[in-house]
């Protein structure tokens, strides 16, 4: 029985190794249930009946080499369809070991599993012999077990084991990962960009909402999904949901004007930005939503009137009502505002001289 | 035909040609009368003296409020370190998941990263290292982006002049500023001196501050002609190593990635002051030579041969020279016990940072969730009338200055300090005088985080 439960790991059966991370419940299969894709020997797509895609694992088979010997190593990753790491188990009576032979400890194997589930270490940058601390003229005779682990990773190696915590962190985060994003990002879907945006886990959100694109088909339920990203507490999904608007809602009257409501409602400037931009973007603009920015106008920060008037410019909006209430700001306390307003008439009358 | 007589052929057809295409007037020339200076004459409600980080940001905001604002820089664009500086990595706007600075330093910011079509990283997780939450700006759209926001906030932007006199008179400033063949007399009601080097309060009479021994400049360039990845490592002295590795990032598109290491080679500038012409000339020429010593010392090196220098700033960029006596001094104590006063009116968030001598740097970090303030009377010169002071000429002590320097919390000062200006031109009252609760409640208007 595989271990995809929401704790976060677990060493169920004698002898077998197997840590999984928090909340990996979302992209378990029913193993009863399960179809698989196989890419190349190792690489596996576990997909539900319906023919869902849920994760990724693959199978390692190599060594971890250091004093110029080699130890096997036989794991096997498990990945999300956004590449994100899920976990890791080993074939019965296999096991992780250190410089001295000893076995991992249970304390060990959650902590690797923490380690292997951030992206962000610096192994990327780190080549293998700079793992220890070494006299230059040693490169080719690395030995771990009398060098002293370098200062840029202690913190981020399991005690004694910096090979194979470097080296399964790599394969983690190494080219598997890359097909498998590359992969996931070809075959994307109004279905599993929905999985993925209702994921518990921010880190697939934000993968999803970076991977939207014009050309996938668009559902309600999706466009649901991401005007509440949008409306979000945390600016970076809110931020990166409005970057992730498709085109076609640009043309839905109704999302624009609840995007025009939120732009009122968000507090956090990067987000309103975009939105800006948006609105900006869009084919043309409702009534509807001309007239509750009418309403709004007058009461709004400077800022937000000089980005309101810089949308109706760019829509040509020169209805007599929006002209009406411009005019009302000629009259603001603010002199800044005043030649905003200024100018946006005047442009107005300019274009009603040339369109005589 | 021969050679002579084709070339003879040739040159003919070549000047009927030319002379053919020509307009009569090109033979119009005339003398013209000697140049005489252009003198002029202007009033203005707030002068903001220097372009840079903070003045910038200080002219629009003035600008916003409707007060008339004059902007005199001695350079040819806006934006100062950030720019001119190459310093194109502005920060720190985020401090423990959350936005500290906003306002328009940080419009600005966001402008730029969009038309670069860049994306912003995640700011929710707080880094490892306090830079990886700088954020790139491509410096050629930060400062067209900047000099159209002023423009648009009606500002009068007095490109390569300087003052040189500075006198209040009968309650307003009357600062004389000279330019490529023009003298302005400008009489403002506010005057805000961001030049960084506290030049403008010196010249007003009020008391500065210099440390026996400043940090050094840094002079930006960028290097091509090798490959970092194949170099061998092993036959490079170490420190060489940095001036490779640093110099190989690009300014990224910046998704949820985060540069590795601050993406711009740079050398050192021991003494580095850009007060006066002549002591930003010694730095700058002070940059350069070390910059041609490095380069002709690296192509010595195996891997290295064909390096070539692919660009290189103007000036060099100054960390450190002059500082205001004030009417609050910040101390590092203050800075990096996060203390907030009733007047302060932004935050600041960097380790203490003290680059010593080029050889080594000092850093005090920030405990968890704490957040350094700047209050107003660190703005205000002590005994000054209708002057403010934005930049990292502040009123603080060595260790605290050597945090507060930096970009994001010198574009909070600009902010304040012009609504501050404004606030008193409206109030009628020295800047000294007005309620700082005013002062909060018109920044956060304009967007600006404003400290509790």
């Amino acid at each position: 029985m595989l271990c995809f439960l929401a704790f976060g790991s677990c060493y169920l059966l004698k002898n077998k190794v197997q840590y999984f991370i928090k909340n990996s419940y979302d992209w378990s299969v029913d193993l009863k249930n399960e179809n698989y894709i196989s890419f190349g020997d190792s690489l596996f797509l576990r997909q539900n009946s319906e023919g869902k895609s849920k994760s990724f694992y693959q199978h390692f088979s190599t060594g971890v080499c250091f004093d110029n010997r080699c130890r096997p190593l036989d794991i096997t990753l498990h990945w999300t369809i956004s590449g994100r790491y899920l976990g890791f188990e080993m074939p019965k009576g296999e096991f992780l070991s250190k410089t001295d032979h000893d076995p991992f400890t249970r304390k060990e194997y959650i902590q690797l599993n923490e380690i292997l589930s951030n992206s962000d270490l610096p192994f990327r940058e780190i080549k293998y012999h700079e793992l220890m601390n070494q006299p230059e003229s040693s490169i080719e005779s690395v030995n771990a077990i009398s060098g002293a682990t370098s200062e840029r990773i202690k913190d981020f190696v399991i005690k004694n084991a910096a090979y194979t915590t470097y080296k399964i962190w790599k394969l983690v985060y190494g080219e598997s990962q890359k097909f498998i994003e590359y992969y996931t990002d070809r075959h994307l879907n109004n279905s599993n960009l929905l999985n993925l945006l209702e994921s518990q886990e921010r880190k697939d959100i934000i993968w999803g909402l970076l991977h939207m694109k014009d050309t996938l088909s668009f559902s309600i339920p999706l466009k649901n999904r991401l005007l509440s990203l949008i409306q979000s507490d945390d600016p970076y999904l809110s931020y990166n949901a409005v970057y992730a608007i498709p085109k076609a809602y640009l043309s839905d009257a109704d999302f624009l004007e609840i995007l025009f409501l939120s732009y009122l409602n968000i507090s956090d400037a990067s987000t309103k930005n975009s939105i800006v931009r948006k609105l900006k973007s869009a084919p043309s603009l409702s009534q509807n939503l001309i007239s509750k920015s009418r309403e709004s106008i007058l009461e709004i920060a400077p800022q937000e009137i000089s980005s309101l008037l810089k949308i109706y410019e760019k829509h040509r909006v020169k209805d007599s009502a929006t002209i009406g209430v411009v005019r009302k700001l000629m009259n603001h306390p603010n002199a800044y505002i005043v030649k905003l307003a200024k100018d946006f008439l005047s442009n107005y009358e300019k274009s009603l001289y040339q369109n005589q | 035909m021969s050679k002579i007589k084709r070339r003879a052929w040739l040159k003919s057809i070549g000047a009927f040609s030319v002379a053919a295409g020509l307009p009569g007037t090109v033979y119009a020339e005339t003398l013209v009368k000697p140049y005489r200076v252009k003198e002029s004459f202007s009033e203005t409600d707030i002068l903001v003296v220097g372009g840079g980080t903070a003045g910038t940001i200080a002219a629009i905001q003035a600008g916003r409020t409707g007060s008339h604002t004059t902007l005199i820089e001695s350079g040819s664009q806006l934006g100062g370190c950030t720019t001119t500086g190459g310093v194109s990595f502005p920060g720190i706007f985020h401090a423990w998941g959350e936005q500290i600075i906003g306002g328009i330093g940080w419009e600005l910011v966001l402008d730029a990263v969009e038309l670069n079509g860049d994306q912003l990283p995640d700011f929710s997780k707080t880094p490892k290292s306090h830079w990886k939450h700088q954020v790139a700006v491509n410096p050629a759209l930060y400062a067209m982006l900047a000099e159209e926001k002023c423009l648009e906030a009606g500002v009068d932007i007095r490109y390569y002049e300087s003052p040189t006199s500075v006198k209040f008179d009968n309650g307003k400033w009357l600062v004389e500023s000279i330019g490529k063949g023009v003298k302005t007399l400008i009489a403002a009601k506010q005057l805000i001196d961001c030049t960084g080097n506290a030049l403008i309060t010196s010249m007003a009479g009020y008391k500065v501050l210099r440390e026996k021994e400043t940090q050094p400049g840094s002079l930006i360039y960028s290097m091509g002609g090798y490959d970092f990845n194949q170099l061998d490592l092993s036959k490079i002295p170490n420190r060489y190593h940095r001036a490779l590795r640093q110099n190989m990032l690009r300014s990224k598109i910046r998704k949820t990635g985060e540069n590795t290491f601050v993406p711009y080679g740079y050398v050192y500038v021991n003494g580095a002051d850009s007060t006066t012409s002549e002591t930003h000339t010694i730095a700058n020429q002070k940059g350069r030579q070390s910059l041609l010593e490095l380069i002709r010392e690296l192509r010595e090196l195996p891997g290295c041969e064909n390096i070539r220098i692919t660009s290189m700033k103007t000036e060099t960029a100054v960390r450190e020279t002059f500082r205001i006596e004030g009417l609050y001094k910040i101390t590092k104590q203050d800075y990096v016990s996060g203390r907030v006063h009733d007047d302060s009116l932004s935050y600041s968030f960097y380790p203490v940072d003290l680059h010593r001598e080029g050889k080594s740097i000092y850093q005090e970090f920030l405990k968890p969730n704490l957040v350094a303030s700047i209050p107003l009377r660190a703005l205000i010169p002590k005994k000054s009338e209708n002057f403010l002071v934005a930049g990292r000429c502040l009123c603080s002590d060595r260790l605290a200055n050597s945090a507060l320097r930096v970009q994001a919390s010198c574009m909070g000062m600009g902010q304040a300090a012009a609504i501050a200006a404004s606030i008193s031109i409206q109030e009628g009252v020295t800047p000294a005088k007005i309620a700082p609760s005013l002062v909060k409640k018109r920044l956060e208007e304009y967007g600006a985080i404003i400290p509790n």
